[in-house]
């Protein structure tokens, strides 16, 4: 039997594979398909203070081995994610990550201090990286001091598992994660969507209601593996690997890259039990490989 | 889920009806849709939404060969396997009122079921059918209207409705600007309607929020909050 059970901070995961935020919903719709307490982790769907929502519509469009999306982080608010998502992960055996967004420092301070009080959530995903908002998203995540002073902040209120998801919209991502790990973070997760655009050459016109939208799918993996890889060499603090990752052998390639975790994303919409079937695909690499442990796998592509 | 192509034939131009088999525990509400995969590789990455046409001894599904997803659809043989999700969505919302169905081209297709289930229940009601042209059609019953004429009454289907009142309840279903006019007769003539509406989406089933339309109530999603909604509730 191979070990595919990973440690991140003081949390214990079943095995690496956790979905992504923004492609999971709150995480219980996919119970329809799978029993999602056979995952390392659900990251839900990012959560505001407020309500939001989002973009105008269209908000999706396919691309060559891809999609762009627009949808700009529609949630329903703290209040009804607490009074209705949460007591529903009462009995779901893995661990509950709630990706947080906030237009100002203020907002995901407040936000990530309200959400210390539960139990439920194991960690929280600090969202500095969405392309498809105004305010705060991958604006904070451009800038090192901010993330800084952001999660510095956070540190003070909530005692949580902090995790940082980072745009690859920048020049230099490993700089933002040493920022991050500074600031005392638990670990990075890279990458968010690549920022793109669709015309429509019948109407003339920007196919998105809002014009620009975030690029998904296996069309970027070697972009969100390449990243990883340079950050793996810059940070000491845990990766984890996200970006296009849609079968076993593309997240082995990230463990490979220096991703402790990974997260699936796009695939999620495409296959439901797409999770399922990487857990059980790396199981299956490790026993091929001979490699009795997920953990001895991370960051071997590094000389 | 995978099930079996059991007939996948052209019928009308570029318009093919495909028939899959009906796997054990299937359950359908007339106006529901499925998503199916129609490549095993990356491109088209995301599955396809079709509207269920009819489930009895198969599921019937018609569609237009429009883009990349649909021609490499109609390669599909008898035999082969296909991978779907779903039913997805709700059903039409049933009113106790005369009932028409209003289809234009492709948005026929949800509306067969809603005939079939309707006579399987008793419930008359009338069917308006409009397409571009003879060569289009693929339905065999109802009224016709074609805009150049070749079958049935000459213009849109949109016209065979003049004669409408309040004491009816409109299904309707096909392209953008047939169902924008439908709603400004509607307005007129006073007679409810529900209207299902297409959008692209990348789940199906209310986790990507990508198919969001605009309603008086805010954003809803077509593939959950719909696919029919009722027609006061739509900001065009």
């Amino acid at each position: 039997m191979v070990n595919l059970e990973v440690k991140l901070s003081n949390l214990r995961f079943k095995n690496p594979v956790l979905v992504a935020s923004g492609t999971f919903g709150w995480g219980i719709e996919y119970n329809r398909f799978f029993d999602i307490g056979l995952l390392g982790g659900v990251i839900v769907k990012g959560l505001s203070l407020n309500p939001r929502q989002g973009n105008p519509p269209p908000r999706i469009v396919e691309t060559p081995c891809g999609m762009l999306n627009s949808i700009g982080l529609q949630n329903i608010g703290l209040e009804k994610f607490v009074s209705e998502v949460l007591p529903q992960f009462d009995s779901i055996r893995t661990n509950l990550i709630v990706n947080i967004y906030g237009s100002e420092i203020g907002e995901f301070v407040e936000l990530a201090g309200r959400l210390n009080n539960y139990k439920q959530i194991a960690a929280l995903e600090i969202n500095v990286s969405c392309p498809n908002v105004k305010a705060g998203g991958a604006a904070f995540g451009k800038d090192p001091e901010v993330v800084f002073v952001l999660i510095s902040s956070i540190k003070k209120v909530c005692d949580k598992t902090i995790i940082v998801k980072l745009t690859p919209n920048v020049t230099d991502i490993a700089l933002i994660a040493q920022a991050a790990q500074s600031a005392k973070a638990d670990a990075v997760s890279l990458i968010n969507t690549l920022t793109g655009m669709i015309i429509d050459t019948k109407t003339k016109k920007p196919f998105l209601g809002n014009k620009f939208g975030g690029l998904s799918g296996p069309a970027i993996y070697p972009v969100g593996l390449k990243m990883v890889y340079e950050t793996y060499e810059k940070v000491n603090i845990p990766i984890i690997g996200v970006g296009g990752i849609y079968n076993a052998d593309v997240a082995v390639q990230y463990i490979l890259a220096g991703a402790s975790m990974i997260q699936i994303g796009t695939a999620n919409f495409v296959e439901p039990d797409i999770s399922l079937k990487i857990i059980e695909g790396i199981r299956r690499y490790l026993e091929d490989e001979e490699i009795d442990d997920v953990n001895k796998l991370v960051g071997l592509a590094h000389n | 889920m995978k099930t079996i192509v059991l007939n996948n034939d052209q019928v009308a131009k570029d318009t093919y009806y495909l028939q899959l088999q009906v796997p054990e525990g299937f359950k359908y509400e007339p106006g529901q849709f499925l998503m199916l995969k129609i490549n095993k590789l990356n491109e088209p990455l995301l599955r396809r939404p079709f509207s269920i046409a009819k489930v009895d001894e198969t599921i019937d599904i018609y569609y237009k060969v429009i883009g990349l997803g649909t021609n490499i659809l109609k390669s599909y043989k008898k035999g082969d396997l296909i991978d779907f999700t779903g039913p997805f969505g709700n059903g039409f919302d049933l009113r106790n009122k005369r009932i028409v169905l209003c289809g234009g081209g492709i948005g026929v297709a949800p509306l067969i079921g809603l005939k079939y289930f309707l006579d399987s229940k008793n419930i008359t009601s009338h069917c308006f059918f409009g397409f571009n042209s003879k060569e289009d059609c693929f339905v065999d019953f109802g009224e016709i209207a074609t805009l150049d004429g070749s079958l049935g009454k000459k213009g849109s289907v949109v016209d065979l409705l003049e004669d409408l009142d309040n004491s009816f309840h409109v299904y309707a279903c096909g392209p953008k600007g047939m169902l924008k006019a439908l709603c400004e007769l509607a307005d007129r003539k006073g007679f409810s309607m529900d209207i299902s509406l297409e959008s692209n989406m990348a789940c199906g089933f209310g986790v990507c929020l990508g198919c969001s339309i605009n309603t008086i109530n805010g954003y809803k999603q077509v593939c959950k909050d719909g696919p029919a909604f009722n027609y006061t509730e739509i900001i065009w």
